[in-house]
C-alpha cells in the first residue's frame, strides 16, 4: 500500500483496514445540504491482485474468532475419535459425524481436563473451560471468575470494528459470554433483531455513499455529556461500583466509535453483501424451540457481519448449561435426559449429535463465503465446546473441544490431538488467544492456570 | 442470636455430604428479645431493573409511549432481580440499548405535540429559546435524575439543546436531544446512593437519595414532586416526617407495582415467559399459558396484600383466584368469563388451594414432560422456607433407575435413587415435599395415578404430617419458618442485598413484629420503610470486593 490516502483517520493509522474517509472532506457541512463530491475509484485501495486489502496476515484478511457453546455435555465414549494424528490418520467419531464435510478444516482436541473445584456442576466447569478461571463467589453472587475467551479477545481487537463483539444465542438464556465477574454480555436471541442491529438503519454496503446525517454530531454531543456524567460519578463511588461504571463508560465509548464508523466509507470488502432478512419471529412449535432454523439464519447474518468487517468476534450460546429444552424427536428435556435416561443414553447421544450439527451449520456458513482467493472460514477460529463432558456425572474429565478454521494459517487443521497426560483445558484457551494475536505467555488462575499452549496444533 | 453466622448466609454452597441435614434447625426464633445493634451496609449503585425503568418512564413522561422492547436483561442474584441490580455490570450492548431507548422515547415525546405541551412549563419563542429550555430542564431534569441538577449539569444540557435547536432549526430538537441526554445518563439509569453525615453525625443516605430508595421500594418507580420537595427542603428527616410520606405512598395506587415486582421476583415468575411443555403430553399447554399463569398469581398476591391486607398464609391457602378460560380448564372448573380473567372460588374441601396449587408454581417447577419432586422441593425450601439446598456433589452418577414394574411412580423411583448415600442427604431434604405434590402433574392438572399406579402423597414436614397436597400447603402456610422467611425476602428486595451480619438484629426485630401482627405484608413494608436500617449506610467501600471460591 504505497499510495495510502492522505485523509485516513487516526483509527485507520492504528489498524490495518484501508478505506477512504469522506468525513474530513465534508467536515463543516453538517446541517447543510447533502454534497456530492467526486471520488477516485475505490479499487485504488485494493492490493495488486485485487483480492484483499493490506494486512500483515498471510491471507491479507483480519483474523476472526467465534465461540459456539451448547449445554449439558457429550458422551465421551461416542465422542472421542479412535485414532490420533493428522489427515487420513484419524477419522470422525459417531458424535462428530455432522462435521464430515468440514474434517479438513477441523481440529479436535480431546483428553484435556478441568481442575478447578466442581462446586456447582455445569457452571464451575463452564467457567474454567471458557475463561480459565474458577467459579467464584464475588459480592455474594456466584459468577464466572474472569472474562470468557471471546470477550478477552474482543477487549484486545474489538476496537477495530463497529462492534467489538456480537453475542447471540438460539435458546441461550443469560448466555455464556462474560466480560468479567458479574458481567454477563447478554446474547440477542431474536434473529430479526440481530439482523437489524448489524444491517438495519445506518449500515452501508461497500461502495455506498456515506450517510451525511446532521444528527450524528448531536448524538455525539449527548454522548460527551453522558461520558462526563459517568466520569464524575465514578470519582465518588466505591471500588466495586467504579468497575461497574468503567464498563458503562466503555459502552458509551463504543457507541461513539460506532458513530465515527458511520461517517467513514464502508471498507472495500468484496465478500460483503446484504444477508437474507430473517423472519420477524421464530416462535416455539409444539413447545419446542426452532433451534436449527434460528441457528442457520443467524449463522448467515454473523458470516456477513464478519465479511463486512462489522465485527471480528462473536459468540453463539446455542443452549445454556442445565437447559431442559425439548429437542426435535426427544421424549424429555435435555438435562432431564442426561440424568434420567437409562443404559447407553441413545436420546442424549442424538441430542449431542444435533448440537454438533448446529456447530457444523455455523462453520459451513463461514466456509460458504468466498473471500479473496479462499473462504471466510480460513481467517476464522471457531471454538465449539460445552460446560461438562459426560452430563450424567457432570464430569470435568476429557472436555469436548472443537476448533474450526486455521485462524489465518496460525493453527493446523485436520488433526485429532489427544492429550497424553490429561493436560489442563486452559492450554486450549492459551493456544487460541495466541493464534488470535494476543501476546500471552500464561493463562487463567488457580487450578486453571497454565503457562503452556498446545504446540502440536500450532503452526 | 441463635443463628450460626456461618449458616445464615443463604447462598453458602456446602459440598460436604449431609450438609442439608446440618441446615435443618437454623432459623430458630431468638430466645432473648435483645436485638443486636445496627451496623449499616455500605452504599452501592443500583441499576434500574427493566420494570423500574418502564415505571419511571410512565411516571416521568406519561403513559402511552412505546417502551423499549430490548433492554439489558436483569440478573437474578439470590433469586431477586433487585439484588442483581446492585451487583451486575452493564454490557456494551446494554449501553447501546439504553442510548437507543433514550432516543426513541425523546423522539416519541416531541412527536406528540399534546404530550409535549403538557410537559413544557413555557411557550417557546422561536427555535432557540434558552430561557424556556432552561426552565424545562430544571423542572423535568430534577424529576428524571431524582435530584436538583447542578449548575454545570444544567449548562451542559442547555448547550446540547441549543446546539440541536440551531442545527435542526427547531425548539423540539432542543427538547429531544437534551431529554435523550437526561435519559441515558447514569444519574437516571442508576439509583445513586453515596450517603453523608446525618444530623447525629452518623452516616446516612442524604434525604434526596432516601426519597428514591423509598419510592423504588414502595412504588417501584421514581419519587414524585412532593417527595422530592420534602427531601430537598430537609423535611424528610425525622421518623414522623418519613412516616407521613410512607403512609401517603402506601395509599397510592402505585403501591401495586411494588407488590407485583416483589412477588414476581421472589417467586421467579419472570421465568414463565419461557415456559416450555410437550403439548403431546400436556394437551392444555399453549404458548401464552405462562403469562396467564403469572397474572393469576400476581392477582392473588395483590388481593391478599392490598385488597384484604391478610396474613401471608392466605397466599398459600386462598380458595378464591382469578382465571382465564384456559386456566379454568386446567383446574377442571367452569370458566367464569369468556375473555380475560374472572374470579372463581374453588370448592371447599377441594384438591387445591393457594399459590402452590396454581399453574405458575406447578408448571414452572417441573420438567417439560413430567413433574419434578426435586425441583418443587427445592423451590419450597429456598423460596418459601429460606433454607439452602447445596448443589449435587461432582462425579456422582445422577442417573435415575428406569421405570420398572416395582417402581412406577416418581416417589418409588426416587426412593430407589435415595439408597445412594451421596444423594440421600439432600434428596431426602427436598423430594418428600415434592412427593406431596405428585397429584398435580407437570402443568398443574389433578391426577389420581402416575403411570397407572396410585400416588402416595403423604409425608411429613417441619414436624407436621400431611395426608396429601392440600394438607401439605396448609403445613407450609402454618409453619413458623415460612412466616420468618417472608420478611427476609422482602428485606432483601427492599435493601437490594442479602442481609448482612450488621443488619441481622434489625431484621429479627422486623420479623418478630411481622409475626406478632398477623404476618401482613403491607405493614411490614411500612415498618421497613420507616426503620433506621432503611436510611442508614456504612462508609463507602474503597476496597475490592471479597472473593470466595
Amino acid at each position: 500500500m504505497s499510495d495510502a490516502p492522505t485523509t485516513r483517520t487516526k483509527a485507520d493509522r492504528r489498524v490495518t483496514r484501508v478505506y477512504l474517509s469522506r468525513r474530513t472532506l465534508l467536515k463543516g457541512l453538517l446541517g447543510g445540504a447533502f454534497v456530492s463530491i467526486g471520488l477516485p475509484p475505490l479499487e485504488l485501495f485494493m492490493n495488486t491482485t485485487g483480492t484483499a486489502y493490506a494486512d500483515g496476515a498471510a491471507s491479507g484478511f483480519p483474523r476472526r474468532f467465534g465461540l459456539f457453546f451448547w449445554g449439558n455435555g457429550n458422551i465421551p465414549t461416542r465422542w472421542v475419535p479412535k485414532a490420533e494424528g493428522i489427515g487420513d490418520a484419524w477419522q470422525l467419531s459417531e458424535q462428530l459425524a455432522p462435521l464430515a464435510k468440514l474434517k479438513k478444516d477441523l481440529t479436535v482436541v480431546t483428553g484435556t481436563r478441568i481442575y478447578v473445584p466442581n462446586t456447582e456442576p455445569h457452571l464451575a466447569t463452564a467457567s474454567a473451560m471458557l475463561s480459565g478461571h474458577p467459579w467464584l463467589k464475588i459480592h455474594g453472587n456466584h459468577t464466572f471468575g474472569g472474562p470468557t475467551i471471546d470477550q478477552l479477545i474482543a477487549q484486545k481487537i474489538g476496537e477495530e470494528t463497529r462492534f467489538s463483539s456480537i453475542e447471540y444465542g438460539i435458546a441461550s438464556g443469560t448466555g455464556m459470554s462474560h466480560a468479567g465477574p458479574n458481567s454477563v454480555a447478554p446474547p440477542e436471541e431474536n434473529p430479526f433483531k440481530l439482523f437489524e442491529r448489524i444491517f438495519g438503519g445506518s449500515f452501508q454496503l461497500p461502495g455506498d455513499e456515506p450517510k451525511l446525517d446532521p444528527t450524528l454530531g448531536l448524538r455525539r454531543s449527548v454522548l460527551d455529556a453522558v461520558l462526563a456524567d459517568t466520569k464524575t460519578l465514578r470519582s465518588q463511588v466505591g471500588a466495586a461500583d467504579s468497575h461497574r461504571l468503567d464498563a458503562h463508560f466503555e459502552g458509551i465509548r463504543s457507541i461513539e466509535r460506532r458513530l465515527a464508523k458511520l461517517e467513514e466509507d464502508p471498507p472495500i470488502l468484496k465478500a460483503c453483501a446484504m444477508p437474507t432478512k430473517p423472519a420477524l419471529d421464530y416462535p416455539n412449535i409444539n413447545g419446542r424451540p426452532q433451534l436449527f432454523e434460528k441457528n442457520s439464519v443467524m449463522a448467515e447474518t454473523i458470516a456477513m457481519a464478519l465479511a463486512c468487517d462489522q465485527t471480528r468476534v462473536f459468540s453463539n450460546t446455542f443452549t445454556r448449561p442445565v437447559n431442559n429444552r425439548l429437542f426435535p424427536g426427544a421424549t424429555q428435556g435435555h438435562h432431564q435426559l442426561t440424568h434420567n435416561e437409562p443404559g447407553d443414553q441413545p436420546e442424549v447421544n442424538k441430542i449431542t449429535i444435533q448440537c454438533v450439527q448446529a456447530y457444523a451449520d455455523l462453520v459451513t456458513a463461514l466456509a460458504n463465503v468466498e473471500e479473496g482467493d479462499g473462504r471466510l472460514l480460513d481467517s476464522c477460529l471457531v471454538f465449539g465446546t460445552t460446560g461438562v463432558s459426560l452430563g450424567k456425572t457432570h464430569s470435568p474429565e476429557d472436555m469436548p473441544v472443537l476448533l474450526a478454521g486455521s485462524c489465518g494459517g496460525k493453527l493446523k487443521t485436520d488433526i485429532h490431538y489427544r492429550s497424553p497426560s490429561s493436560e489442563n483445558a486452559s492450554k486450549v484457551l492459551l493456544t487460541m488467544a495466541r493464534a488470535m494475536g494476543l501476546e500471552l505467555s500464561e493463562f487463567g488462575s488457580k487450578q486453571s492456570y497454565v503457562d503452556e499452549s498446545i504446540g502440536d496444533i500450532e503452526v | 442470636m441463635s443463628r450460626l453466622p456461618a449458616l445464615h448466609a443463604r447462598n453458602l454452597r456446602l459440598t460436604a455430604l449431609g450438609a442439608c441435614l446440618v441446615l435443618v434447625g437454623c432459623g430458630e426464633e431468638p430466645t432473648t428479645k435483645v436485638y443486636a445493634a445496627l451496623d449499616p451496609a455500605p452504599p452501592v449503585l443500583k441499576r434500574l431493573t427493566q420494570a423500574q425503568y418502564e415505571a419511571s418512564i410512565v411516571d416521568l413522561l406519561g403513559a402511552g409511549l412505546t417502551l423499549p422492547s430490548n433492554l439489558e436483561p436483569d440478573l437474578a442474584v439470590e433469586g431477586l432481580l433487585s439484588v442483581g441490580a446492585s451487583i451486575s455490570t452493564v454490557s456494551k450492548r446494554g449501553v447501546e440499548q439504553y442510548e437507543a431507548a433514550a432516543r426513541s422515547l425523546a423522539g416519541q415525546l416531541v412527536a406528540d405535540k399534546q404530550r409535549l405541551a403538557g410537559l413544557l412549563p413555557c411557550v417557546p419563542n422561536g427555535a432557540v429559546d434558552v430561557a424556556c429550555l432552561t426552565q424545562f430542564l430544571t423542572l423535568r431534569g430534577r424529576l428524571i435524575w431524582r435530584r436538583p441538577l447542578t449548575k454545570a449539569e444544567l449548562a451542559r444540557l442547555v448547550a446540547i439543546g441549543t446546539k440541536a435547536a440551531t442545527t435542526l432549526k427547531s425548539f423540539d430538537a432542543a427538547i429531544e436531544y437534551s431529554l435523550a441526554a437526561l435519559l441515558q445518563s447514569p444519574h437516571f439509569l442508576y439509583r445513586v446512593e453515596l450517603g453523608g453525615a446525618a444530623d447525629d453525625g452518623k452516616r446516612a443516605l442524604t434525604q434526596v437519595e432516601f426519597a428514591s430508595r423509598l419510592s423504588y421500594f414502595l412504588w417501584n418507580g421514581p419519587p414524585d414532586a412532593l417527595l422530592l420537595d420534602a427531601a430537598t427542603n430537609g423535611a424528610l428527616a425525622t421518623t414522623q416526617q418519613v412516616a407521613a410520606h410512607v403512609d401517603r405512598m402506601l395509599a397510592d395506587a402505585k403501591l401495586e407495582r411494588a407488590v407485583r415486582a416483589f412477588f414476581g421476583e421472589w417467586l421467579h415468575l419472570g421465568d414463565l415467559d419461557d415456559l416450555g411443555k410437550d403439548p403431546t403430553i400436556y394437551k392444555h399447554f399453549s404458548a401464552d399459558l405462562g403469562r396467564a399463569a403469572r397474572e393469576e398469581t400476581l392477582r392473588l398476591a395483590t388481593s391478599v396484600v392490598l385488597k384484604q391486607d391478610a396474613s401471608i398464609a392466605s397466599f398459600l391457602t386462598a380458595r378464591t383466584t382469578s382465571v382465564t378460560r384456559r386456566l379454568a380448564a386446567i383446574y377442571n372448573i367452569k370458566a367464569p368469563v369468556d375473555e380475560g380473567f374472572g374470579e372463581v372460588t374453588l370448592p371447599a374441601g377441594g384438591e387445591r388451594q393457594g399459590f402452590l396449587g396454581q399453574v405458575s408454581f406447578l408448571a414452572l417447577n417441573a420438567h417439560p414432560v413430567s413433574t419434578s419432586a426435586t425441583l418443587r422441593g427445592i423451590f419450597v425450601r429456598e423460596a418459601l422456607l429460606c433454607q439452602s439446598v447445596p448443589a449435587p456433589p461432582a462425579g456422582v452418577n445422577t442417573m435415575l433407575p428406569a421405570v420398572d414394574p416395582t417402581a412406577r411412580t416418581m416417589r418409588e423411583r426416587l426412593e430407589l435413587h435415595m439408597s445412594v448415600p451421596e444423594c440421600k442427604g439432600c434428596h431426602s431434604f427436598t423430594d418428600p415435599i415434592g412427593f406431596g405434590m405428585e397429584n398435580l402433574d407437570g402443568i398443574g392438572r389433578w391426577r389420581a395415578t402416575d403411570d397407572g399406579a396410585a400416588i402416595d402423597a403423604t409425608g411429613e414436614l417441619e414436624g407436621e404430617t400431611f395426608g396429601g397436597f392440600r394438607e401439605l400447603t396448609q403445613v407450609i402456610a402454618n409453619s413458623k419458618r415460612f412466616h420468618r422467611c417472608v420478611p427476609e425476602k422482602l428485606f432483601s428486595f427492599a435493601m437490594a442485598h442479602h442481609y448482612t451480619d450488621g443488619e441481622e438484629g434489625v431484621l429479627t426485630k422486623l420479623t418478630d413484629d411481622f409475626v406478632a401482627n398477623g404476618s401482613r405484608i403491607k405493614p411490614l413494608m411500612r415498618a421497613i420503610a420507616i426503620s433506621e436500617v432503611f436510611r442508614r449506610v456504612g462508609p463507602i467501600q474503597m476496597t475490592e470486593p471479597e472473593v470466595n471460591p
